[in-house]
């Protein structure tokens, strides 16, 4: 089973079972995660010790682009 | 039709000889376009931006665009946006393009645009390789879409950063160079969206990411 973790315009799927913060880990290149990006589930805060569930789609909110 | 475009840097300079035509050529004579920024353009900006020539970059590029789009009635404002001016600057019914370099100026002008009735705000920044479009629209006194500075961007709605009047943005661009590239995108997400906002009046987005690295754009509903 899948569940899928969203950074700015990047996504990858992910296994579930694992924690936010594993994610974050293991994700922090592909996925470019700004650093301490606040993590929603459908829209709705969580820690980095939530489990990911089947289908599931996290997103680590990438901060809006600052240059010009 | 009142176009406002504040910020003639990398985004604004690959956003304006589009946008330009295109009013020109589906609205005609009808379009006022107000360029602001309190920069200066040197010829070291010339590997981004296409001034020409150095002054002021609303006003040099306001010559330029005149010149090349003669049934446009093109305006310089040559200061920069803070809270103080965006209350004149920014009027019911203007469509306004934010192509700054500073959350400083994102927060202000986004506040200003909150207290408008009719408004649509376009704003585009970028990193070295990706970035994001926000599209905040204000029609009859409601928000159809997020403001600019919401939950989802406290790096807006609590700015750390200073509004270049008060730091030379020379020195914020000498330190994290940007790739023309990048700015190009952005420009055009943000084209994309006033298309969006002129045939349909929505976008049915809040804000678009783009990372040029992998060629790819997300748009994402958050309202």
């Amino acid at each position: 089973m899948a569940a899928k973790a969203i950074s700015g315009a990047n996504d990858v799927e992910v296994q579930v079972g694992q924690t936010v913060g594993a994610i974050r880990l293991a994700n922090a290149d592909v996925l470019n995660i700004a650093d301490n990006a606040e993590v929603r589930l459908n829209g709705q805060p969580v820690n980095d010790e939530y489990v990911i569930q089947a289908d599931d789609t996290i997103e680590f909110i990438r901060p809006a682009g600052s240059k010009g | 039709m009142n176009v406002k475009v504040i910020g003639i840097g990398g985004i604004g300079c690959q956003l304006l000889p589009t946008l330009c035509r295109y009013l020109l050529f589906e609205y005609g004579s009808g379009v006022t376009i107000t360029l602001i920024d309190g920069d200066t353009y040197e010829l070291r900006n010339e590997a981004r931006q296409s001034l020409g020539s150095s002054g002021n970059k609303a006003e040099t590029a306001t010559t330029r665009l005149i010149e090349n789009f003669p049934g446009l009635m093109i305006h310089a404002q040559g200061v920069y946006i803070d809270r103080e001016n965006c209350y004149g600057v920014l009027q019911e019914r203007d469509i306004v393009f934010l192509c700054v370099d500073n959350h400083s100026s994102r927060h202000d002008v986004s506040a200003r645009c909150e207290e408008l009735q009719d408004v649509v705000l376009i704003s585009g920044g970028n990193e070295f390789t990706d970035g994001n479009i926000q599209v905040f629209i204000r029609k009859d006194g409601e928000s159809l879409t997020l403001p600019l500075s919401n939950k989802f961007h406290p790096e807006i709605e609590n700015p750390s950063d200073k509004n270049p009047a008060e730091l030379g943005c020379d020195v914020a661009v000498a330190s994290t160079p940007q790739l023309l590239i990048t700015n190009n995108a952005i420009a055009t997400l943000m084209l994309n969206a006033l298309y969006s906002v002129l045939t349909t009046g929505k976008t049915g987005y809040d804000e678009v990411y783009v990372d040029v690295s992998v060629n790819r754009a997300r748009p994402v509903t958050r309202s």
